[in-house]
């Protein structure tokens, strides 16, 4: 049986070295494109948000190589929106397109018992033992693969050598979805943040810091957000990556070992409270939280990416409009659809980064 | 002291206990109009294009409240959660969660008050009522009593809408949210529509609790979805298409409802099996002639 999952977070990442370990098999996400869209825009109900049609024909292609299981988080919180009627919805829609036995299996969601039993019956049956395993090393790949990610966001807007970083992060990137031992993930962090060290870099650069928000899912995908942060670093623009899914996941799960991540998590939480004191899907009140923080530390302004027909997208709109008027900084709002221009982004995107630095004198 | 209650979104569900509540404390309570054109121009004005259109209805009630309160109520929707099983909990739609924290953003002039609404066991939770009678500088004593009363007038209240009385007629179900069905602004008064073809209505609100958790299982899900007033509705529609007296059931939904948007493939489908099926959306554009031709042609088919 042949498992896949979602083509973001860094979860299919952590979710590799963790089937690796089980000696399951497991395909890695196909790179998200435009015929995906396509087959979802023909085969989604109408009313169905942009995310829902890509994950569509995301999870078909992954169908045509063979794929027939889905192994993914089970979120399933007030912050969670559409999360399962997506997979659910996705997977019934696959069943009547010619992949009858397409299924979905979460993990986590509803306690930790559930967690290990649904564990258990995707790998295939091992101990208790073996299965912490298995968990610890999906929690150290992910941090690992987030921690490089991060590092990558450092250096991208300030290489000296274009498309050096990329190369970087694709190549440890891939180091880490060979992991197969628990130990493996931190030696492979080490060796790549000493070979990031040496990536030559424009110290002197003067760059402006911009806050990028969006919901959980998109502002993981460069597909799905036209690359948004790429191009803000091209402009000469810094951007964090939000919604880190090991904050999440260490966060909300509060994994052992972890309490960083859980301060941090509440952290944010509590910052965010100040403009959004309802918990509203896709961890809206982390995203408000974290837009508070960039904007303290220097950020000059908001790049707002709105899925068409996500509630959340639409909710976070007079949030962030009433954080960028307190703060006094500038804010776009794009909103993108199935028919939605990489161009015209691309124009309000550089007219934007423009206002930025004239604002700043850069 | 006055306090508003906008006449939009679950106060069809909750105004008797919203109501009692307040005045039980002592205060004047006002209550938008019913919905009529100024009230949706307004909305329409003011809130969001991407919005369903119960949403621009809200906008436009709370709007017409603007200065005839002291405070507006405009409560946060949490969760609809069973003691019995831990892990089963339902959700309100995220407009209904984030409301307050949109319109103290978009008119920090508005006092706002916003108890926290969760549900345990299909009673409303107390705590967030007692701290906000306290908040309003009422006593430990005070708040109790008046949840009390609220609980009691919510439990005996006879419904906003009519009941279903079984009269002989033929039976149309009507299942969609109480702020649409019950809204005649919003659904063109289809319930009159129907009634006035000669048949009786059973709404989502007709059928039993037992009778839609039986309908949801018919699902074969394997999670419990996400949506308290959705799965309502997956549920109430397989229920309709068992019940004998039901000749054909109309699914009235918002216009880009996003909850409500796998109601055709998981739902509706299975319905049709058993029963005629038409689903009729309803946004700001929707006119009485399109209107009529889609009951005329439902009502042709079940003759
Ligand atoms: S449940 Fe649907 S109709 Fe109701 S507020 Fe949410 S999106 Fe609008």
């Amino acid at each position: 049986m042949k498992y896949g999952s979602v083509p973001a977070l860094n979860e299919y990442i952590a979710m590799k070295a963790m089937f690796n370990y089980f000696g399951q098999e497991f395909e890695l996400p196909v790179p998200l494109n435009e015929s995906m869209l396509k087959f979802g825009e023909a085969h989604s109900p109408e009313y169905a948000c942009f995310p829902f049609k890509l994950y569509l024909g995301y999870l078909r292609q992954l169908a045509e190589k063979g794929v027939t299981n889905i192994f993914v988080h089970g979120l399933c919180d007030i912050r969670s929106c559409r999360y399962v009627d997506l997979w659910e919805g996705t997977a019934q829609i696959l069943r009547e397109n010619g992949y009858p036995d397409f299924r979905i299996n979460y993990w986590g969601g509803y306690g930790l018992d559930l967690s290990f039993d649904q564990l258990k019956e995707v790998m295939g049956g091992p101990s208790k033992f073996k299965m912490l395993r298995g968990i610890l090393i999906f929690c150290l790949t992910l941090e690992a693969a987030d921690k490089i990610n991060d590092l990558a966001n450092r250096s991208r807007p300030r290489e000296k050598n274009n498309g050096e970083t990329d190369a970087w992060l694709a190549k440890w990137n891939s180091e880490l979805c060979g992991v197969k031992k628990f130990w493996q993930p931190r030696k492979i962090f080490r060796a790549a943040l000493k070979e990031w060290e040496n990536i030559p870099l424009d110290k002197e650069k003067k760059l402006i810091k911009v806050a990028f928000v969006g919901d959980m899912f998109k502002v993981h995908e460069p597909f799905s957000h036209f690359d948004t942060i790429r191009k803000l670093n091209r402009l000469g623009a810094e951007v964090r990556q939000s919604l880190q899914f090991s904050l999440i996941f260490f966060g909300m799960n509060k994994v052992p070992l972890k309490s960083d991540y859980q301060k941090r998590y509440a952290e944010l939480m509590v910052k965010g409270k100040k403009y959004l004191q309802s918990s509203p899907a896709s961890f809206l009140d982390l995203s408000v939280g974290e837009v508070l923080e960039e904007l303290e530390n220097g950020a000059s302004g908001i790049v707002h990416f709105q899925s068409f027909g996500c509630m959340p997208d639409l909710l976070l709109k007079p949030i962030l409009d009433r954080i960028a008027k307190d703060y006094g900084v500038p804010i776009i709002h794009f909103l993108r659809d199935t028919h939605s221009s990489d161009t015209q982004y691309q124009t309000r995107l550089e007219a934007f980064v423009d206002l930025l630095k004239r604002k700043q004198k850069i | 002291m006055k306090i508003a209650i906008p006449r939009a979104g679950l106060y069809y569900y909750y105004h008797a206990f919203w109501n009692a509540f307040f005045e039980a404390l002592g205060f004047e309570v006002v209550i938008s109009d019913p919905t009529d054109r100024r009230i949706l121009n307004l909305g329409l004005k003011h809130s969001h294009s991407e919005m369903c259109l119960p949403m621009k209805i809200f906008y436009g009630h709370v709007l017409s409240l603007q200065g005839l309160a002291d405070y507006i109520l405009i409560p946060q929707f949490e969760e609809f959660a069973y003691s019995s099983d831990k892990d089963k909990r339902e959700y309100f739609c995220p407009y209904f969660v984030a409301m307050p924290d949109m319109f103290a953003a978009e008119y920090p002039q508005l006092k706002i008050l916003r108890p926290v609404i969760k549900f345990l066991d299909g009673k409303m939770v107390a705590e967030p009522w007692l701290e906000l009678a306290e908040q309003l500088g009422k006593n430990k004593q005070q708040a109790k009593a008046a949840y009390d009363a609220a609980s009691q007038v919510q439990e005996e209240a006879p419904n906003i809408f009519e009941k279903f009385k079984d009269n002989g007629k033929a039976v149309i179900a009507v299942i969609g949210r109480p702020y649409l069905l019950y809204d005649e602004q919003a659904n063109l008064e289809l319930l009159k529509k129907i009634r006035a073809r000669g048949y009786e209505i059973k709404t989502v609100d007709d059928f039993s609790d037992e009778g839609i958790e039986r309908g949801f299982g018919e699902l074969h899900k394997c999670y419990h979805y996400h949506w308290r007033l959705t799965n309502r509705e997956y549920g109430a529609i397989i229920a309709a298409s068992h019940d004998p007296h039901v000749k054909g059931i109309i699914y009235a939904t918002p216009f880009n409802c996003g909850p409500d948007f796998l109601m055709e493939n998981f739902s509706i489908r299975l319905a049709r099996r058993n029963k005629p099926v038409i689903s009729i959306s309803f946004d700001e554009s929707s006119g009485e002639a399109g209107l009529l031709t889609r009951l005329d042609a439902f009502f042709d088919m079940l003759k």
